[in-house]
């Protein structure tokens, strides 16, 4: 086996096979400390972080403070199969954003993070030779994924209610390659699927009480367009040649579906903060298929906590953010009439850094995904995930010189 | 702020101590979740389309080879071999004593031999009345050189080609006579003066003989004219040879085969021009080819060119094309070889050159494993040829050329299925790829 095949892993975000669908696993990227209680925060509002589900929260950053969060993801998973056991490990950053608030009332966000991963290397794929008994064998190796430029817009319209508005620009590139070996001969195929589109999103938070937070927000559909760059090669009575070298090739688009989402928010438990969101996303209207697998409505349940047991305590410990969370999510793929569900546990840390709101978010979650039926796996992913959020206020001017 | 970047470092140590883990060396789960993206699809529908030809002449210069003698065959008709060489010294001194005892041409077998060598052959040498010089720049399988009509000698023998090193045929006293002492007696100092009296010898079978058909190495030390003398001294007579070989300047040598054969009441008997072609459907679905006499196949795949009529985009990624030689048509005494040689001819059937895959000529192997009732057949990679087909601009006229190997020094013959028999028919396997559909 050739290194440059595995050479190709290493630079993905994912090692999962179920990658080969569509345009990949959704990403595991995150901002801030989301990822340590179960991906929940639609009706969250924070003062110092980036809320990546709900535009209308950016018009809760504390007036005049500038939020800067990068973040860096490492995975390790076990894929088991009927009789097979192997990890896979990869590491790669996960987001980049910034986002900023004037006056307490509008808040701007800029985020770039990965929306979807690819990075599968499936080698020894048997087929058959059509018109003969014989099979020949290929090793079809994935990688890249989709990208999101998100411009998130948040307005507190009155004190109570906060609406937001997203752009996002999706663009990426899937590469696939296949090479297929017979006994005198061999074929290479290198695919660039180069995809992009834009999506729309809105946001609304509205304080029930002063306890209590009610978040929506919806996202519209969007077709990002495919075309295809493809290069072929062959080795035919071990002569190599080039059989096509083409750009620009038409394949079909791919839809994000509508999607909506809901949730609650409430610290009315003294120091505890707890998240309640419910996402739906629908992607039986989309009518998309791949290979064996159709794509399904997918609903994701998400419940996550933070206690911080003295926020403005003056022993470093004291201000340490406690996470914990779970979250459900249906799959959006049936494969053999079998969803591929998955189940997060997270917990997660956050640590101040100085006097200020910037934090270290450190989090772990434990994700088990999809199941060992017929052909079906099961990945148990261990999550390690390190955030950046530092939170500088500006134009403050000084007391003291 | 540090302890960030020391985190920071430390995950990225980690991120690439990892990416070394991914090495590891199954990647099998989640084979199941897609096939190949390619279809892969084995054809051998297509036409193969087989014919005879015979070329008009094949340059048979220079030989490594000598081929003698004569055998009748039941498909190919009557075949016969003979050769023409000069012969010189590497000297033209003689003591002025030697007395010459005898003289005989000694050829040594070069092992190869066609047809029965149980039947008792004859061996006619004769003298050139006209030097060995060809008319053009080569000498071919039809090149005559006038020859004294009766010969010098006449042995009636069994060939033992594998068995003995050499035939040992006595030539008359007086020959030799002639040329040893006018070399002694220094009347003939070189080649010039020795190519005045002798020109060179043609050796032939018999008229009426139905044998074989036997290879003479042409080298120095294995073919000679060689002539036994005495030198009578003050103690005793001492006995000398003194040798004539099969010499030539810058080791090409005054040599050729002279191959012909007699068609009549055979199949072949209107082949008389090449460009003149017999289809495998007018010969019982055969081919036929034979060396030395000038017997080919030609193989073309007419209808290839519709492979792009299959949906999707593809490539061709293997083509072999499978010739089986019937049984029947093959002996012991009548063997086929273990290669064919592989070339490509134009639309006159003109030899253009060898089938190369990178700069190496291309042979048809045989195959003698795996198949049922033991049939062997010859596998030949025509992949590179149906590829340079299927993406020539032009439609270019030119066909696969196969012959037996050693075509100008032999006389194999064999008979290859054509595509329209019920077994073991002429096949071109195409496995094709179609990578988008």
């Amino acid at each position: 086996m050739s290194s440059y095949q595995f050479h190709a892993q290493t630079n993905n975000l994912t090692g999962s096979p179920y990658s080969v669908f569509g345009l990949g696993v959704q990403s595991n990227s995150n901002l801030a400390g989301f990822s340590g209680f179960g991906n929940t925060g639609i009706a969250y509002q924070g003062k110092s972080l980036i809320n990546p589900y709900n535009s209308a929260a950016l018009a809760s950053i504390q007036e005049k403070s500038f939020l800067f969060d990068i973040g860096l993801n490492a995975e390790v998973s076990i894929l088991t199969d009927r009789s097979d056991e192997e990890p896979r490990i990869t590491s790669n950053f996960s987001n980049v954003a910034f986002g900023f608030n004037a006056n307490g009332k509008w808040g701007i966000g800029f985020t770039l993070t990965p929306a979807t991963n690819v990075g599968y290397t499936l080698i020894g794929l048997q087929s058959d030779i059509e018109g003969s008994g014989e099979t020949f064998t290929s090793n079809v190796i994935g990688s890249g994924g989709i990208n999101e430029i998100k411009f998130d817009f948040g307005h507190r319209i009155f004190n109570r209610l906060n609406l937001g508005i997203a752009a996002a620009y999706l663009f990426g590139s899937i590469d696939e390659s296949e090479n297929i070996r017979l006994i005198d001969s061999s074929l290479l195929i290198n695919e660039e699927n180069v995809y992009s589109g834009f999506q729309l999103g809105l946001g609304m938070q509205y304080n029930l009480t002063e306890k209590f937070t009610l978040g929506a927000t919806s996202k519209f559909p969007s077709v990002l367009k495919g075309t295809q760059n493809r290069n072929v090669v062959k080795s035919l009575n071990t002569i190599n040649s080039l059989v096509e070298d083409e750009e620009d090739l038409n394949i079909d688009d791919f839809t994000f579906p509508f999607q909506f989402g809901v949730g609650l928010s409430t610290s009315y438990f003294s120091n505890l903060t707890l998240n309640i969101d419910y996402h739906r996303k629908l992607w039986d209207a989309t009518n998309q298929f791949d290979a064996i697998g159709k794509y399904t409505d997918q609903s994701i349940f998400g419940i996550g906590g933070e206690i911080v047991p003295k926020k403005n305590g003056f022993k470093f410990w004291q201000r340490i953010n406690y996470r914990i969370g779970f979250s459900y999510d249906t799959g959006n793929l049936e494969i053999n009439d079998t969803s591929i569900e998955k189940y997060k546990y997270s917990l997660g840390l956050g640590i101040p850094m100085g006097k200020g709101n910037s934090m270290i978010n450190i989090s772990y979650n434990f994700i088990n995904n999809g199941v060992i039926q017929g052909i079906l796996i099961e990945e148990n992913t261990h999550l390690f995930n390190v955030n950046l959020t530092l939170s500088d206020v500006w134009f403050l001017k000084r007391q003291y010189d | 702020m540090k302890l960030f970047f020391y985190l920071l470092v430390a995950v990225f140590l980690v991120g690439s101590c990892n990416q070394d883990e991914n090495q590891v060396p199954t990647l099998e789960i989640g084979n199941e979740f897609t096939d190949s993206n390619v279809r892969i699809i084995a054809i051998d529908t297509f036409e193969v389309a087989l014919s005879t030809f015979k070329f008009d002449s094949i340059i048979t210069s220079n030989p490594e080879r000598l081929l003698v003698g004569q055998y009748v065959d039941t498909t190919f008709g009557k075949v016969s071999a003979s050769s023409y060489f000069e012969m010189l010294s590497l000297s033209y001194s003689i003591e002025s004593e030697a007395v010459l005892d005898s003289v005989a041409l000694i050829l040594g077998y070069d092992n190869y031999f066609y047809s029965d060598t149980t039947q008792t052959a004859t061996l006619q040498v004769h003298r050139l009345l006209d030097d060995v010089k060809p008319d053009d720049q080569f000498f071919f399988n039809s090149t005559e050189i006038e020859f004294e009509p009766f010969p010098l000698s006449v042995k009636t023998y069994q060939p033992e080609p594998i068995d003995e090193d050499s035939l040992h045929v006595t030539l008359p006293l007086s020959f030799g006579e002639n040329l040893f002492n006018a070399i002694r007696d220094g009347d003939i100092n070189n080649d010039e003066e020795l190519l005045q009296e002798f020109k060179g010898f043609m050796i032939k079978g018999g008229e009426n003989d139905n044998a074989s058909v036997i290879g003479y190495s042409p080298e120095g030390s294995e073919t000679f004219l060689r002539f036994f003398y005495t030198v009578m001294g003050e103690f005793g007579d001492e006995e000398f040879i003194f040798d004539f070989n099969i010499n030539g300047t810058l080791g090409i040598r005054n040599a050729f085969n002279n191959i012909s054969s007699d068609f009549t009441s055979t199949g072949f008997e209107g082949l008389v021009d090449q460009e003149i072609e017999i289809q495998s459907e007018d010969a019982g679905n055969k081919a036929y080819m034979q060396s030395g006499v000038g017997l080919a196949t030609k193989v073309t795949f007419p209808s290839i060119k519709r492979i792009t009529d299959i949906p999707g985009t593809g490539t061709v990624i293997s083509a072999t094309l499978q010739l089986h030689p019937p049984r029947g048509y093959y002996s012991n005494l009548l063997p086929i070889r273990d290669s064919l040689s592989i070339n490509i001819a134009n639309q006159n059937n003109d030899f253009i050159g060898p089938l190369l895959i990178n700069d190496q000529p291309v042979f048809g192997i045989i195959n003698t494993e795996g198949t049922e009732f033991n049939e062997e057949f010859y596998e030949i990679p025509v992949g590179a040829y149906v590829d340079a087909k299927l993406s020539e601009l032009f439609e270019v006229d030119d066909s696969i050329l196969i012959y037996p190997v050693q075509y100008s020094e032999s006389l194999d013959r064999m008979v290859l299925n054509g595509e329209n028999n019920s077994n073991f028919a002429a096949k071109l396997i195409l496995i094709y790829a179609i990578y988008d559909e």
